[in-house]
Parts: C-alpha cells; structure tokens; sequence
C-alpha cells in the first residue's frame, strides 16, 4: 500500500524532494504553526473541560454522595405489611363460630389498560357492578385500584373468563366466615372487609383475635412496582388468637329455636333468650330474634347489629318485684310472716291509684304471697314501707343504673332516677318494676345474683384465648361481685319464686323434675307521648333452675306480642321449652321425681 | 520496512481505543442485565465491534489524501442518505433517523454524516488556502448547513450541534480569525432566541431542565435526578458491577445508550468515572497531537475534526448525564449501546492512525 501511495500522492501536499516555491512554503510554514498552536489551545480546552467533569464527578460521588445513597434508597424500597391470620371464635366446646376461608378479590391495573371506558363494560356485568362505577375507580396511569374485595368463587371464574390479559388481577386474601350463618350473630358481631372487628366479640376481643401484621421489605422498580423476589421480611407477621367463648352452640341453637318458633306464633316485634351460669356468670346462650347474617351484615340497617340484650333497655315490670322483695327482707323492714291488708286499689300521693292487673282483688297477702300472685298493690304497700332510700339503693347495689359489665360491646345503663326525683308514685309503681328501667341483662343478672346467693354476678362471654399454637394466653379475670343481700335473704326470695312457678303465675314454666324459681312478668311499654301504651306489652319470664342447687338462670323476654301478651302466657312456656332442653343437654340430674312417677 | 509500519502506527491511540470498548463491553453487560437476552445484546455488540474492526483498518489504509478527493460525491451521497431517511426512515423514539438494513437491524445516516463533514470540510478548507476575512467562512457555513439541517429535522439536535462543533473546531484548526469565530459566535447567541421558538416544547424543557431538575422531577427533569442519584450512590468504588440498583431496577431511561455514564457511576464509583475520563482524555489528546503533527494541512484538519467531535460527544455526554450541561441525547462514543456510533467511532479512530502513518512519507 505504502508503494502505490508514494506513487501517485494525491491531494494539494508537494510530494517528496520536490521543492515547494518559497512563498507556498511560507504559507505551509504558518499554517503548521497555527495548526500546532490551535491543537496545544485545543488541548487545553479539552484539560479544562474534562476538569470540570471530573471536579462535578468528585462533588457528586464524594460531597453529595450521602444525601444521593439516601434518595436512591427511598425511592427504590417499599414497605408493606404482612397481613396476619385472624384469629378464630370458638363456642366452649371449641366449634368453630368464626373461621377464615381463602376468598379472591379483584383488582385493575389502569396502566396497562389500552380503553377504560371498554374495559369498564367487559367487566362490570360479570361483578354485579354498574359500568359507570368501574370506569370512576379507572384513575389513569395507576398500578393498582380494587375493583371488588373477597368475592363468590363463581364471580372470580367469570371475571377470569373474560381473558382481560394484563389489565386485570387475583389476590387470594382471608375472608372471615360464620359457618353457621345468623347462629348468635349478635353475640359474635362481625368483622370488616379488612378484617377488623366491628361489632359483637369480633370487636370486644379484636386485640387477641388480629394479631400482629409483619413487616416485609421490596425492591421497587422505577414503575413502582414490587420485586416480589426480592422480598425479604424484616418481622414476621404474628397470626391472632383464638377466642373461646362461653357459648355453648347446642344451648345457643336450642334458645333461637325456640324462640323463633314462639316469635313466629305471638308475632311480637322481637323477642330474647338470655341464659348464664349463675355460679360465674358465663353467657351460655344468648338469642335474639330476629337476627342477620354476619356473613352479610351489610345487608341488614345497622339498627339491627344492636344486641338488645345489653343495649336495649324497658322498663321491667312484676319479674322486678323479685328485687323488691330481696331489698324488703334485707333491711328487715317487711317480717315473712307479716300479712298486708291489700284490698283491690292503693291511693298514693299525688292521687295516683295503684290498681291489680286484670282486675283481680287480693285481701290479705304476705310478702310470697305478694310474689305468688305478682300482686301491684302488695308491692307498692311493700315498696312504700321500705322507703325511697333503702330501695333505691338496694337497686344499685343489684346493678340496675350503670351497665352489667359484660365483655360485649354496646351496653346501657338503663335508668334508675335518683332519690330527689322519686316524686309521686315512683316509689310504689317501682314497686312493681314500672318507672325504672333496665336492659333484659340487668333484669338477668338481678335473678342470676339471687340464685347465688346474694352475691353479684358478673356476666361474661370470653371464656379463655388460645395462640395459634393452642397454648393458652392469661386473661383478666372477673372481679369478684359483691355481697348484695344476704344469703339467707337470696335463698327466701328464691323460695317465694319457687312457689310462684309452683302454684302462681308461672305455672306454665314447670318442668317436671325440676325446681324452678321464676317470676313472670307483663309490663307496659311507656309512650313517647308521656304516659304507657294502651296496649301494647313487653312480656317477660325470670327463671331459675334448679331452685335447689341453681345451674342456669334465664330470661325471656318479647316484645309487643299479639294476642295474648302476658308473661305467664307467652314468655314462661318459652322458659320451660328451652330450660327443659337445656337440662337435659347439660346432664343436670333431675331433683324431684317425675310428675309421672307420682 | 514492516517494522517501520508498526512503528508508526499510534498504539497509544488504538490502545485507548481498546480499553474504553472493552469498558463500554463491560458497563453494557451491566445495563442489559435482567434484559430478556443478556446473550443476544453481547452477541450484537461483538458483531459491531467485528464491522467497526474493519471499519477502522479500511480507514487506515485508504489514503485520507485520496478519500478527499472524492470529497464532492461523499458529499452528494450523505446529504441524500439524509434525505432519505427523513422519507423512508424508521422512526423510533419519535424520531426519523434509522434506515432499515434487513438483517443488520438499521443505521443511522446522521453518524456517518459526522465523519462525512469530517472529510469533505477538510478537503474545503484545504483548497481554501486561507480564511482571511470573515465573508470567507460563509462558504464552510453553507457547507456545514445542510446536512446539520437535515439532521436537525429528524429532529436529533444533538448530532446538529456535533456538526456545528465540528465546523467550528475545524474552522479554528482551519486558520479563521478568533475575532471573526468570536463574532459569528455572538451572532448565534442573537439568533438562538428565533431558534428557540421554533423548537418543540419538550425540546425545550430538556434544555431548561438541567438548570433545575427538581421543578418537574417526573417530566423533564426525571432522568436528570435519577442519574444523579444513581453516580452519587456509587460512592468513591462503586456498587460493584451487575449491583447498581438504580440500574437494575430500571430508574434512569435509555441506561444502556445515553445515560450509560450513570452505569458506570454507580457500579465503579468515582474510580470508574475518573479512568474513563482519563482514556477519553488520553484518546483525544492523542487525536490532536496527529493533528499537530500531520504532514499536511488536510491531515490536520482531519484529525483535528475528530478530536473535535470526541471532544464535544465526551463533554455534552458526560455532562448531561451529570447535570451540567442540557439533555441533547448524543451517546458516549465507543460505549453507548449503537453500532452506527460505534462504527463511527472506530472508522475515525483509522482515520487518525492513518494521517499519523501518512506523516513521514508512506
């Protein structure tokens, strides 16, 4: 190559040897030494800027490089929480009351959908969800947005059949489930679509039952999204505790049963069972009618969350007389053996006439006699012999005016006026449990206490709490209920309500073979116009069994019943149905010999 | 005679040549890493390095004085490649610049036009003889005009203003006057304001944006801060490579073409970034020293044109990527990923170690 070049040199260069004339090689001279001249200016141009890079480079990888490491580390990891299992609820036999199932939610990527509105049409038919609601949760350019949470199976399917490629996602998530749908739905409430409690022991014991939510750390992409692979979990999330409840979910069944039956026949606005063991307090059933399905609480008005049991509160009526009669005896201010001159009416102050029920006329009567025959005008005598301050403080001291206590959500107080506005005939309708009122619950407690022997009893459901491991995990225990009358005084308001189921009012809720203590009771409603309802009734049934050695105190309450509304009626019949069942179901030994036998 | 051949061959030149490649090679792994194929982006760059290799030896060997003298159908034959691919051209990134070349993917004609102007602007200006006047520049303006339109259409700004920095540096080389370059410099400052109004407007939020990233750190300003932050988290050695998160998790756009520097920043550190410098400061010195040394003013003028260009692609490059200079998208030569720029490159590299040869005689 080298030969053919010095062969032909091309170009304006003089070749070799020749001589250039002096004045072209002149100009070639000064065009060297500015060429030379230029470069050297050149170079040093390129020193100058190649400086300045390199004193740019120093700032950021030495000067910026902490603050820089900081951004870079914020930007590209993301936290996320790991959410725990939750805990289930257990009747005290360990049945399962609420469960976990896996369920899928549905979610959109709008990034990566071409046509919202499009994508809104195909896929709102298949989740039940109008086009329009889709197309407004579409925000452009997003990752991810819900479309539907925890749906059927079968929605899932028919979503994933549509093939809506990468615009559309499944998440597998737990959903709280209530294998026996409304069993003791007020009783257990219900828990939210992100699995927080909201109402009932969901919500009492949510702190045992959601555990602790681990902590996971992700490498994120410049998009934002997850690097799942790059996972790593900085605290592993703590699943929640199992909740034993004391409800036992044959007694449960048994009480709505029962009750629906009997609500179905006397067609009353509502109606419940309340059933605990007096000897703790520990709720075994406790049935209201009509409930809802926790499964889908969401279907039912929120009025009908409320467990009424606790939360509503009436005014008691004659199964009231039995406190009455405890306060009476306790202070010594009414003798057993004395005999009252009751007559058909009492006048009291103000010029109220407190008249019998029915019409009935009772002349002389002791204080059983009084609870026998579930006497007005007895009870005022009695009430007014005991005066407002002795009363009114053997009513608190029963529990009534401030809530039970109960580990549920939602309770009242019911009330119970001071003595100062005792005025009129408060003192004597109260008596006769008009005029105070009371949730059915404090109503229960006051029998439970007396089948206790006088000392208060503190209504619970959290019978104990399980790890996930099924080791137990210490709980609270009750403080121990005070001493509200003396024992001997429980045990003879005890016999009087023996004798009242025996051979007054409460005949109908006899069981054979069982001693029950119990007292009925039919009471009016007040009207929101001052004044009671002309006819309209709550009745009710307090019981006992065994009187002798008691297991299970119950009250039965409905509400409105038409037809026939008194509580010996409609309300003890329903006592002895599910006391009966309860009995037999406990393996309670009878006491007495079958009416059979005799 | 074989040893004389080897002697006057600028091994420093072609060593420094070999280095910043096989960097770039390296650093290209790096940025491709996770890509669907790893194997295939090394494969193609192995294959371009082949083309550029003998790019490169053709330059070497064909004597730059007889390359000049077909100067005019070079001419001819670039400003019609331009033409064409404005009309035939595939766009990509919303921009015409690639003609489709079957199986080897497509070439840029706006690179090769670099080199063109190289040659033809060389071969101008040596028949000049001499720039006595500023009127005398015209001509080399008209020259450089043309195919720096035709660039500027596609549009590809940044290949524009490597085409003016090659007129200028090869005009100042060439003789011209420093007033008259002087003048003419603050002549374009008066007109830029026209220019700018004529530029698109994300054009002109990509210049503006390096004054102030963080008034629109997810537009304009996003790759800016995401580049700094990626050199800056690569400390004094570097995240190690295949280790720059920045990198792998895909936060600075076009890190394998443009923003390649930010690889290198964050998965060598400072240690990285300074030696790179270092073989492109080796490199274009030994590019100017040819110049300085080339046995005619033609040589001159050529080596000095492709100093001039490495010079400007190093610089904007560089300095856009860490926030000094606006984002004109021009690649680091030899590294980026992009075998029209790598042939380019290579091809002038032989150009230099050719006028170096043609020094004493050969």
């Amino acid at each position: 190559m080298t030969r053919r070049r010095s062969r032909r040199p091309p170009g304006r260069t003089p070749p070799p040897g020749r001589r250039a004339f002096p004045r072209a090689a002149e100009a070639e001279a000064e065009h060297q030494r500015v060429i030379r001249q230029r470069a050297t200016a050149l170079f040093i141009l390129l020193a100058l800027a190649l400086a300045g890079l390199g004193a740019r480079l120093v700032s950021l990888h030495v000067v910026q490089a902490g603050a820089l490491e900081r951004m870079a580390a914020r930007q590209q990891t993301g936290e996320f929480l790991i959410e725990p299992r939750r805990g289930r609820l257990l009747d005290r036999w360990g049945r399962s009351l609420a469960v976990n199932v896996d369920a899928e939610s549905i979610y959109a990527v709008p990034s990566r959908i071409a046509d919202r509105r499009a994508f809104a049409r195909a896929v709102a038919p298949a989740m039940g969800l109008r086009a329009d609601d889709v197309l407004s949760r579409l925000v452009p350019d997003r990752h991810f947005v819900w479309l539907a949470r925890k749906v059927e199976p079968q929605t899932a399917a028919a979503v994933r059949r549509l093939g809506l490629g990468e615009g559309i996602g499944f998440l597998t998530e737990p959903r709280r489930q209530y294998p026996n749908g409304t069993l003791a739905a007020h009783v257990l409430g219900f828990a939210g679509i992100d699995n927080q409690g909201l109402a009932g022991a969901e919500l009492a014991f949510d702190h045992y039952l959601r555990g602790r939510a681990g902590l996971a750390r992700v490498e994120r992409d410049a998009m934002g999204r997850p690097r799942l692979e790059t996972r790593t979990i900085v605290r592993p999330p703590v699943d929640g505790a199992d909740v034993v409840l004391t409800i036992d979910q044959v007694l449960q069944h048994i009480a709505e049963r029962e009750l629906d039956a009997t609500l179905a026949t006397t067609r009353a606005a509502w109606g419940a069972i309340a059933m605990l063991d007096p000897e703790n307090g520990e709720v075994l059933a406790l049935a209201v009618a009509p409930r809802f399905d926790p499964n889908a609480y969401e279907r039912v008005p929120p009025e009908r969350w409320n467990n009424p049991v606790l939360a509503h509160t009436y005014e008691p009526g004659s199964t009231f007389k039995v406190v009455l009669a405890a306060a009476a005896l306790d202070a010594g201010a009414v003798d057993a053996r004395e005999v009252f001159r009751t007559g058909g009416s009492l006048r009291v102050a103000g010029g109220y006439v407190i008249r019998e029920a029915r019409g009935r006329r009772f002349e002389r009567q002791t204080l059983a006699d009084v609870i026998r025959n579930s006497s007005n005008v007895g009870a005022a005598m009695i009430a007014t012999r005991l005066g407002v301050r002795r009363y009114h403080d053997a009513i608190r001291r029963f529990g009534f005016g401030a809530p039970t206590g109960i580990d549920l959500p939602g309770e009242a107080s019911g009330l119970v006026p001071p003595p100062e506005q005792w005025r009129g005939a408060v003192l004597q309708t109260a008596g006769f449990g008009q005029g105070v009122s009371a949730t059915p619950l404090q109503v229960l407690v006051a029998g439970a206490t007396l089948a206790r022997d006088g000392l208060l009893v503190r209504p619970r459901v959290l019978r104990a709490v399980r790890d996930p491991d099924g080791r137990a995990i210490e709980v609270p225990a009750p403080a121990a209920g005070p001493q509200v009358v003396a024992p001997q005084t429980a045990r003879r308001v005890l016999a009087m309500m023996v004798e009242a189921v025996a051979h007054g009012g409460g005949t109908q809720a006899a069981i054979d073979g069982y001693p029950v203590a119990g007292k009925t009771g039919t009471a009016q409603k007040p009207s929101p116009a001052g004044g009671y309802l002309p006819d309209s009734y709550v009745a009710s049934f307090l019981g006992i069994v065994p009187a002798d050695r008691p297991r299970l105190a119950v009250l039965v309450l409905l509400d409105d019943p038409r037809g026939e509304y008194f509580g010996s009626v409609v309300a003890a019949p329903l006592f002895r149905a599910v006391a009966s069942q309860a009995l037999w179901h406990l393996r309670v030994a009878p006491s007495q010999a079958p009416t059979a036998a005799r | 005679m074989t040893a004389r051949w080897t002697r006057e061959v600028d091994w420093v030149l072609l060593g420094a040549t070999g280095l910043i490649t096989a960097y770039g090679v390296v650093v290209l792994l790096s940025a491709t890493h996770g890509a669907a194929e790893p194997a295939a982006v090394l494969r193609t760059r192995l294959l371009h390095i082949t083309l550029g290799l003998v790019a490169l030896v053709t330059a070497a060997s064909v004597d730059y004085r007889r390359l000049a003298t077909a100067a005019g159908p070079i001419y001819v034959a670039t400003v019609a490649l331009l033409v064409a691919v404005l009309v035939v051209g595939d766009a990509r990134l919303g921009a015409q610049r690639w003609i489709v070349l079957g199986p080897f993917g497509g070439f840029q004609p706006s690179e090769v036009a670099k080199l063109a102007l190289i040659v033809t602007l060389a071969r101008h200006l040596d028949l000049a003889r001499s720039l006595p006047r500023m009127r005398a520049l015209f001509p080399f303006f008209a020259h450089a005009a043309v195919p720096a339109l035709l660039v500027l259409r596609q549009p590809d700004m940044g290949t524009a203003l490597v085409l003016v920095a090659i007129l200028a540096a090869m005009l100042y080389v060439g003789g011209a006057r420093p007033a008259d370059l002087a003048g003419l410099a603050a002549a374009a400052a008066v007109v830029a304001p026209f220019f700018w109004q004529l530029l698109h407007d994300y054009q002109r939020r990509r210049l503006t944006a390096f004054l102030d990233p963080a008034a629109d750190p997810l537009g304009a300003g996003y790759a800016l801060i995401q580049a700094k932050i990626a050199i800056g988290s690569g400390q004094l050695f570097g995240k190690g490579l295949f280790a720059g998160t920045q990198n792998v998790l895909r936060f600075i756009p076009e890190q394998h073409t443009d923003f390649i520097f930010t690889v290198v920043g964050e998965e060598l550190g400072l240690a990285g970034t300074l030696a790179l410098l270092a073989l492109f400061l080796v490199w274009i010195w030994r590019a100017l020293r040819i110049a300085a040394g080339a046995r005619d003013r033609l040589g001159a003028l050529m080596a000095a044109g492709v100093a001039a260009m490495m010079l400007f692609h190093v610089v904007v490059n560089v300095g856009m990527t860490i926030g000094l200079m606006p984002v004109t998208g021009i690649p680091l030569p030899l590294v980026s990923y992009g075998g029209s720029s790598l042939l380019v490159t290579l091809a002038a590299t032989g150009l230099l170690v050719g006028i170096r040869l043609r020094r004493s005689g050969f």
